[in-house]
């Protein structure tokens, strides 16, 4: 073997004396096209559908649920296949994730999913290595295809509208709401959506003008009856008057706080609480057309001045209810599920209502709540926070 | 100036061959698919412990 050896490297250490410099260097040239052709046919074959799904831990679980997705099947005949979305197009992260995929092909050859069961159970875990990866890169894989700037705001719902361009403005990751959309969550993991659906069907249809109502979640408001300008948006949870109902349109009167320093956009539910009960664009802000501005106080503990406004403004007739009691209910329910999964939620009183806030969106990351739940949960606990409790804590 | 050669040292036209043919289709290419594969390994390896995983842009 030495021997081999040794005669090998005299031979290739030395100028060859029978082969010819022009073979040489044409064998080399036509064998590294070759071997070019060959790494890249394989890189791409191993990027295929039919080659994810060629174990059945795949084609069995992931892929099945994928069939009842619209990232199958489609209106527009155009579908993501599993590299799509799995596998990073940048070549050096691509070439990482095919040696990380030898992780896989030893769980495939030791058979640690190779049941329905096995898979569930992991099934956590592995959504969340997809979930961190999609984090990081701010969902890149999904912006190949989707692009907030290609997005026609105008024909989306009104709701949908009210979500996206709050998610554009600050180029959010499509994960952090969009998460089971192409395959199943994991279990304990449901998010609000069909519940907040039910809740939209509790909402009361046909209301009495002078009577107050409740938004089952948030909602745009607009500057007149047409309903065609928007003015803002309306908390979940929010209580408003209304004022006059003109066909699909009710004009509501929300009796609220804001801060006079900057636009004063938002408005507050009480002086001196930062209980969100919307927001007003610039424009209805900074006029007089459409609010009544009562008295002024500052608070003493931030040095802000308040101001007492009664906003008039049109929204849809729909989505309100008579009463809170159902929203915080829902909310409750959602609160002591998605926040048990890792520790032991404090109970609602536990803080006050100006520091309930920073606590909720410190945790927001790692619940899949969309808008409105969140919208809605963080009122909840803030009317239920210290201030608005009896119990001394 | 010695024109003969002795035994051990004698290059053959046939072992230039085989060793050329041995090292373009099988030394090169397993070295190369190597050196590749240790390079995602190690960016791989790299994302676990340090840098976590690719960023965007």
């Amino acid at each position: 073997m030495i021997k081999l050896i040794k005669c090998f490297w005299r031979i290739v250490s030395k100028p060859s004396v029978h082969l010819s410099f022009g073979l040489l260097t044409m064998g080399g040239f036509l064998a590294g096209v070759i071997f070019w052709g060959g790494f890249n046919t394989v890189l791409e074959a191993t990027n295929t559908e039919e080659f994810c799904i060629s174990c059945h831990e795949m084609s069995d679980n992931v892929y099945v649920e994928l069939q009842e997705t619209v990232h199958w099947q489609n209106r527009s005949g155009v579908r993501a296949t599993c590299p799509d979305c799995h596998v990073p197009h940048n070549w050096t992260d691509k070439i990482a994730r095919k040696m990380q995929a030898s992780k896989e092909v030893w769980s495939a050859v030791f058979g640690n999913i190779d049941t329905r069961e096995k898979f569930l159970a992991k099934r956590g875990e592995l959504a969340q290595h997809e979930w961190d990866r999609f984090t990081a890169n701010n969902s890149l894989e999904c912006k190949n295809c989707h692009n907030y700037n290609s997005m026609d705001f105008s024909i989306m719902s009104e709701r949908a509208q009210v979500q996206m361009k709050m998610a554009a403005e600050r180029d959010q990751s499509c994960i952090d709401c969009h998460k089971g959309i192409a395959h199943e969550l994991p279990e304990n993991m449901g998010s609000g959506e069909g519940t907040l659906a039910k809740l939209e069907e509790m909402a009361t249809s046909g209301y009495n003008k002078g009577q107050s109502y409740y938004s089952v979640r948030q909602l745009p408001l607009f500057t007149d009856n047409t309903l065609t300008t928007e003015a803002g948006q309306l908390n979940a949870a929010t209580k408003v008057t209304i004022l006059a109902v003109e066909g699909d349109a009710v004009q509501v009167e929300i009796d609220a706080w804001r801060k006079t320093k900057g636009f004063g956009r938002v408005m507050f539910e009480d002086f001196a609480m930062n209980v969100n009960d919307g927001f007003l664009t610039k424009e209805v802000a900074q006029s007089d057309d459409y609010m009544s501005k009562g008295e002024s106080k500052v608070d003493d503990l931030t040095g802000l001045p308040w101001q007492k406004v009664e906003v008039k403004l049109w929204m849809r007739n729909s989505s309100l209810t008579e009463s809170r009691d159902t929203l915080w209910t829902f909310a409750k329910t959602t609160y002591d599920s998605s926040c048990s999964v890792c520790h032991t939620q404090p109970a609602e009183n536990h803080f006050d209502t100006n520091t309930w806030p920073g606590m909720f969106n410190g945790m927001l990351s790692f619940v899949n709540l969309d808008g409105d739940t969140q919208a809605l949960v963080l009122k909840y606990l803030q009317k239920h926070s210290s201030d608005f409790s009896d119990e001394a804590h | 100036m010695s024109e003969i050669k002795t035994e051990s040292e004698q290059t053959t036209r046939a072992g230039e061959w085989k060793t050329f043919l041995f090292i373009t289709v099988c030394l090169f290419p397993i070295l190369s698919v190597m050196l590749v594969g240790g390079y995602g390994f190690s960016v791989w390896f790299l994302q676990m412990f340090m840098i976590g995983p690719p960023g965007h842009g």
